[in-house]
């Protein structure tokens, strides 16, 4: 059966888009067949990691939802460079994005325009079965919207990743109520950027029984990620990383749901 | 009281009582020009706490040559950033725990202020204070959760999840 995994923020700037990556490729590695789509469409992102250009692939999320492609068509085949190379034949590991366009004028035009949700819905729902998805990781846009609220009612595990700061936990505490209403089948929080010095079980502690929800992985705030700048998949760069230990711990949490 | 060395420390110590929900300070005590800083439950020491997880003498600061020392003194021992430690050696700020279950406090001094004034990468908060506003979580909640597109969804939620593991079950690729 497969999983779709949505992770939010309810701010920008928590990490999002480079956990969700990491993870992707980390559950990708295991073993199984995994997509991630973009549906951060006024800021997209996930693709600077993977390290694809603009221009480098023919239809985005965009395209989807303006009726010029079907939703596979947008998926771009990332196996060989985020998990190496495979046979051609090998049905695991595989890795998909589903990215957002790059280009400003489609981000305004569909900003301005706006699109429908239910068609999105369709295109997740069709994207699991015609890529033969083991699991499907959304990356959402920041805040509270109508395709936020969609990916996470339709979700079978809501990631929410957030830092130990006060807007960030405030803001969380609603995703996580309108979540508990939807009814999501398993949720968790994941505190990231958690700064050097900080008592790590006093704000996990502290977390969970405010939110009384599970604190699946303190995650720290890294010198090498910075460095890195979005410029690759951590996980891949530094795999002995006590980071990349945290972040296949936390893998493997998914895994297990 | 005198510690292991006879030179003076040359800023104010702060030692704060946090509350354990919020991590805000409860209470506060100042000391300037001592040397040694016992905390405990006991009458006699100068940072006293009525807590059961409190042993009488718990823990003591003390300025040793140019910088202060963090002893643990009770059975229940001293906590920093998940380790119980016997001395640590403080630079700028520290919090700490009396025991596993015991009460948070927070040693700082004036000149760790000092420097988190001065220095951008320097902070002498080492733990975020995270705080909820239920009623406006509420609030804003019923906003959303009053919305149309919401009741429809949170109606069709357990649906949509049932017909994708129907659909992709019926339809293997």
């Amino acid at each position: 059966m497969s999983k779709i995994i949505s992770t939010h923020s309810f701010r920008g700037g928590t990490g999002k888009s480079n956990t969700t990556a990491n993870l992707a490729v980390l559950v990708a590695r295991a073993g199984f067949r995994v997509g991630i789509i973009d549906t951060d469409i006024q800021s997209p992102g996930v693709h600077v990691l993977f390290r694809i250009k603009d221009g480098e692939f023919e239809y985005s999320l965009n395209d989807y939802l303006w009726g010029k492609c079907r939703i596979e068509q947008a998926a771009f085949d990332v196996t060989a460079r985020a998990i190496g190379a495979i046979t051609d034949d090998a049905q695991r590991p595989r890795l998909f994005l589903i990215p957002s366009s790059l280009n400003t004028g489609e981000i305004a035009r569909i900003l301005r325009e706006g699109y429908d949700v239910a068609l999105l819905n369709d295109g997740l729902q069709d994207l699991l079965k015609r890529l033969n998805l083991d699991y499907l990781f959304i990356d959402t846009h920041p805040g509270v919207n109508e395709e936020t609220l969609l990916s996470i009612a339709i979700s079978d595990l809501l990631v929410l990743i957030l830092r130990p700061d006060q807007q960030d936990f405030q803001g969380t505490a609603v995703t996580v109520e309108l979540a508990r209403k939807l009814e999501v089948p398993n949720m968790f929080v994941v505190l990231n950027k958690v700064p050097p010095g900080a008592d790590v079980d006093l704000i996990r502690e502290q977390v969970s029984k405010l939110y009384r929800t599970e604190v699946a992985a303190m995650l720290p705030l890294s010198t090498e990620m910075v460095r890195l700048g979005s410029g690759d998949i951590f996980a891949n760069r530094y795999p002995d990383h006590p980071l990349t230990e945290k972040l296949k711990e936390l893998a493997q949490r998914i895994l297990s749901i | 009281m005198t510690g292991d060395d006879s030179t003076l420390p040359p800023r104010e110590a702060t030692i704060q009582l946090l509350d354990p929900a919020y991590q805000r300070p409860i209470r506060t005590w100042k000391f300037s020009e001592q040397t040694t800083i016992t905390i405990g439950r006991a009458d006699d020491v100068d940072v006293e706490i009525s807590d059961a997880y409190v042993s009488r003498v718990h823990a003591e600061l003390a300025y040793r040559g140019d910088q202060w020392v963090l002893i643990s003194r009770g059975r229940n021992g001293v906590i920093v950033a998940s380790q119980t430690i016997t001395e640590l050696p403080i630079s700028g700020d520290v919090m700490f725990r009396l025991g596993s279950a015991g009460p948070s406090l927070r040693f700082s001094t004036s000149a760790s202020a000092e420097a988190a004034s001065a220095t951008l990468s320097y902070t002498p908060e080492t733990n975020p204070l995270l705080f909820l506003d239920e009623t406006k979580v509420s609030a804003e909640v019923d906003q959303i959760t009053s919305d149309d597109y919401f009741l429809k969804l949170q109606q069709k939620a357990k649906e949509l999840r049932r017909n994708r593991n129907a659909s992709i079950g019926d339809k293997p690729v």
